[in-house]
């Protein structure tokens, strides 16, 4: 991929609000390669969503619980594991999934409301897709960090104002 | 009688002026708001690997005097990392010293070259300490102008003008504070020819060697038969993001080490031994953060390149450090006048050019240690003060 590609990238990764043209003076581009670029990449879905880290505990009004559950499944003929995680991503509750080594098959990310809406997502939903065999949840008591972010970390710059 | 503590004081000494940026100090203190592009120092804390180093080794109880030469494995970690990276080939045990800071490498390098009357030549803007560790070894500091037209870089002609048989000592600071001027191979080639030519013995300051943006950083030790007439300076404070440690190096022929050690040893003894232990951490493991913070300055610099372009302020394009050196000549303002009403008027904060010698007039120093929301916000403030002085 070009050079100018993974620049772009990783600028969009860092801080997405970064507006086209400030990105083209850091990469020596100028704002239309730039607005192309990224127009492309969001059709090859190379960059798929804009989004935001929250910490959703500052906000109270929202209450979620998150959960990791740890899956262990029959993978099936022809399809091996792809048809069983199709299925397990349908699910609004489930935030992110991934195939893993050791023990378990899969790791599933779920949120929701309540840990009883968990637990009945769970029970109902998840084990009695054809395939699986176990299921083991872990229940997240507090966020330290989350992508690259350390939650109730403020940016405090220690410096003096002007130093030579 | 009355006790006048100005009549004890020595001559040298009185003749070193004092920082010229308290006063901005002054006025941004108390002041809310104030974007700062008036640091000399990164703003990335040290890597955590790094600070986590020295933590256990305080757990570990290294809490001692070293050897003078600064811990065998950190010498070693710095001989191995200037082989590697300038192809340059010292001795750990005779050829190099850990000092707190580069800073006071240069002080010791002084002291041991210079007599009374001797010669040190200056290139100008530059960092402020050159000048004040010459006299206050008694030399006597020339200054030589770089200017906007060379891109700040220093020429041979510009030394040969200023050259007399009291010269001895010419000091390089490249890439340079407070132009961001970078020397080539081919440039220092040239200037080694006429070092060599005069005698002089070149002190080189390549504490920001790491922050080249175009090319591979060169030092003028490499430059054939130069090794032994330079003595190289530098330091970890800029590349790792370890200012606060002091922990800088000096490394050349061993017959100058000698002496200086002399000097380090009854003046500063030894480096805390909590900083060269996180040195060691730093060599052994810091390339890629000092890889991911060098991307990061690069961007915001070609980011200023561009906005002062826009702006229609004139600038040499900067190639190394962090900082961007602009000229206001055309705003009908001095230097310190600009920095002062923007600071004022703004609430932006650069260092006026005259900070670095009289030759700075004209210029002001912006730093990009800081974090492009932070530079995005102070240059659109620059734009709309600049439009207002048009």
């Amino acid at each position: 991929m070009d050079k100018i590609k993974i620049e772009i990238l990783s600028i969009l990764a860092d801080d997405n609000r970064t507006d086209h043209k400030t990105i083209a003076a850091m990469v020596g581009s100028d704002e239309e390669t730039v607005d192309r670029l990224i127009e492309e990449m969001e059709k090859d879905r190379i960059i798929m969503k804009y989004t935001a880290i929250i910490d959703w505990e500052k906000v109270h009004a929202e209450s979620t619980v998150s959960a990791r559950i740890d899956v262990q499944v029959q993978p099936q003929r022809e399809v091996g594991y792809d048809d069983i995680a199709r299925r397990i991503c349908r699910f609004p509750e489930v935030k992110a999934l991934m195939l893993v080594s050791g023990k378990f098959d899969f790791i599933v990310m779920v949120e929701a409301p309540t840990m009883m809406d968990v637990s009945n997502f769970v029970s109902g939903k998840l084990a009695t897709i054809d395939g699986v065999r176990s299921t083991w949840t872990t229940f997240v008591l507090k966020k330290y960090k989350e992508n690259e972010v350390i939650y109730g970390e403020k940016d405090s710059d220690h410096r003096q104002v002007v130093t030579l | 009688m009355s006790f006048d503590p100005q009549l004890y004081i020595n001559d040298s000494i009185r003749q070193v002026k004092p920082s010229g940026i308290r006063k901005f100090f002054d006025l941004c203190a108390g002041s809310k708001d104030i974007i700062s592009l008036g640091v000399g120092e990164p703003d990335f804390i040290s890597p955590w690997t790094i600070r986590e180093a020295c933590v256990y080794s305080l757990e570990r109880g290294y809490t001692m005097y070293t050897s003078n030469y600064g811990l065998p494995e950190l010498r070693y970690e710095i001989v191995k990392y200037l082989a590697e990276r300038f192809g340059l080939s010292y001795n750990e045990n005779t050829d190099v010293i850990v000092t707190v800071g580069a800073s006071e490498a240069i002080d010791m390098a002084l002291r041991t070259l210079i007599d009374p009357g001797d010669e040190v030549l200056i290139p100008e803007p530059c960092y402020v300490s050159y000048q004040a560790c010459t006299l206050m070894s008694h030399g006597v500091p020339v200054p030589i102008v770089t200017t906007e037209e060379n891109g700040f870089r220093l020429t041979p002609e510009d030394i040969e003008k200023k050259i007399t048989p009291k010269s001895k000592v010419l000091i390089l600071s490249f890439p340079n504070n407070p132009t961001g001027a970078v020397m080539n191979r081919e440039d220092l080639t040239a200037l080694a020819e006429v070092a060599m030519k005069h005698d002089l013995i070149v002190i080189s300051d390549e504490i920001y060697c790491e922050l080249t943006y175009d090319g591979e950083p060169v030092s003028i030790a490499s430059i054939p038969g130069m090794k032994d007439r330079t003595i190289l300076v530098s330091g970890l404070s800029k590349a790792f993001a370890m200012t606060g440690w002091r922990i800088g190096y000096v490394a050349c022929h061993p017959d100058f080490i000698a002496e200086m050690v002399k000097i380090h040893q009854y003046t500063i003894l030894c480096a805390p031994i909590m900083g060269q232990k996180a040195a060691i951490e730093a060599f052994q493991s810091g390339r890629t953060e000092i890889e991911k913070m060098r991307t990061e300055y690069d961007r915001r610099r070609r980011y200023i390149v561009e906005r002062v372009k826009e702006i229609g302020i004139d600038m040499v394009t900067p190639e190394g450090a962090f900082y961007a050196f602009p000229s206001v000549k055309k705003f009908g303002l001095s230097s310190d006048d600009f920095a002062t009403r923007l600071l004022t008027e703004k609430k932006v904060a650069i260092v006026p050019g005259t900070a670095f010698g009289n030759s700075g007039e004209g210029f002001v120093r912006c730093s990009y240690a800081t974090s492009m929301k932070q530079i995005v916000k102070a240059f659109d403030r620059i734009e709309s003060f600049v439009d207002q002085l048009r």
